[in-house]
């Protein structure tokens, strides 16, 4: 029995310390697959909290059989859809969300991080749920609902762009 | 060296993403026990399920099946003037024609549903995505049901064919088609749902065009237990479609996302 089903059993048996459990297990995870999708911290973590909020809303037509870290992410990424949509009616500077984060990181891991901000939107997000997020195919083909398939073809193009443009930096750095 | 750049990849986009801030997470904890309190545990069955769904989808397909329906009756007024008028050699090929063209009324809606997961399944659904396509099946199955009957009732009454020639012309393709459209629905993925359902309609159509040319004898038989054996067959095979679906849409705990 994982984790997760163990906490399922307490929530059904009505123990709310699964609930607490449930948070500590997936919040920080969620924020920051969060984070990638909005333009700041404190909207990320409204969106993560309104992601828990809406699974527990839900709670009563989810049958738990093992892949509620899909189903959170399936929330997650409709919810930050919803506030960047909303958000949107600010008038926002665009590409906000890859441009105005605070970056405070090294060299190199910021080229790589901006590197994949340039991917196609559908890779970028693959290459993210695979791993920033460390979801399998599988569960980044649940939370995409899109066949095992299309997630292996389309985060073999991304890598192999990735790895070109690497390539080609540093034979440029090398000259 | 291979893996290298792609562990390096997971660091950076993990430190990329932000802490995580103690308070801030309890007090979504905090939020989500208030949420769960004073949430309604309400659970429904399949009974009340198939209620609710007329409201978002029943309806739709009712209405769709009365139109058809119509459509065809102002055709046959429009090109004959009346049912009595039709060449009776002709009446079996209109009664597959209708059978099959009924049952493919509930393509539309369930390819939407299926594809977009749509709000009514989030408002209603308290059940697996597979008990919720049988609830639609059924729907759909009670209009064709009415209909059939409806045409049945008219041609008896309306024509010189037996009763027995038009349940068989009419029996025999609806059963066929309602096979082929829950073959299609259990083993094609949704979005292809549509256009499978498209070119089947149009092949049994085709088919049933060419064997009132070229066999006119097809069109002339009667209800027999050869026949009843075969409506066995494909109302067995339909039902082991239906259960393939079950379970390919009990698609644990995604239905119904938010």
């Amino acid at each position: 029995m994982t984790r997760e089903d163990e906490i399922f059993r307490k929530i059904e048996q009505g123990d709310r310390g699964g609930l607490d459990e449930l948070v500590s297990l997936y919040y920080p995870e969620i924020l920051r697959y969060c984070r990638w999708h909005t333009p700041d911290q404190a909207a990320a973590e409204d969106a993560a909290q309104e992601t828990f909020l809406k699974a527990v809303r839900h709670f009563d037509r989810y049958v738990h059989k093992g892949r509620f870290k899909a189903f959170l992410y399936q929330i997650a990424a409709n919810t930050c859809v919803d506030m960047w949509r909303r958000k949107k009616t600010e008038a926002l500077p665009e590409e906000l969300a890859y441009t105005e984060r605070e970056f405070d990181r090294a060299e190199q891991e910021a080229d790589l991080v901006r590197l994949v901000e340039r991917l196609p939107e559908k890779q970028r997000e693959i290459v993210l749920l695979r791993f920033a997020q460390d979801l399998t195919l599988r569960e980044t083909a649940d939370v995409l609902g899109l066949p095992l398939r299309t997630v292996q073809s389309r985060l073999r193009a991304a890598l192999k762009q990735l790895k070109k443009i690497l390539k080609e930096g540093g034979e440029a750095d090398a000259k | 060296m291979q893996n290298n750049w792609k562990k390096e990849l997971g660091k950076a986009l993990k430190e990329s993403g932000g802490k995580t801030d103690a308070g801030r997470m309890a007090m979504t904890a905090e939020a989500l026990q208030k949420a769960y309190r004073g949430k309604p545990r309400e659970r429904i069955g399949f009974g009340d399920l198939l209620l609710r769904q007329i409201r978002f989808y029943g309806w739709k397909i009712w209405l769709l099946q009365c139109l058809l329906l119509g459509f065809l009756r102002m055709a046959v007024s429009f090109a004959y003037g009346s049912l009595r008028e039709v060449n009776q050699e002709k009446i079996p090929l209109l009664l597959c024609c209708i059978s099959v063209l009924i049952v493919m009324t509930a393509a539309p809606f369930l390819w939407r549903s299926l594809r977009y997961r749509m709000f009514e399944t989030e408002i209603a659904t308290r059940m697996s995505m597979g008990r919720l396509t049988m609830c639609w099946l059924l729907l759909a199955g009670l209009g064709d049901a009415a209909v059939l009957s409806g045409v049945f009732w008219f041609t008896v009454q309306s024509t010189s064919i037996s009763s027995g020639g038009a349940a068989l012309y009419l029996l025999v393709p609806f059963l066929l088609a309602a096979a082929g459209f829950c073959c299609l629905l259990a083993h094609v993925r949704p979005e292809r749902f549509c256009a499978g359902c498209a070119g089947m309609c149009a092949v049994l159509l085709l088919l049933f065009l060419l064997a009132g040319e070229y066999c006119p004898d097809v069109y002339r038989q009667n209800f027999s237990l050869g026949w009843g054996g075969v409506c066995l067959c494909l109302l067995v095979f339909g039902i082991r479609q239906c259960s393939v679906i079950r379970r390919k849409y009990a698609f644990c705990g995604m239905d119904g996302v938010v």
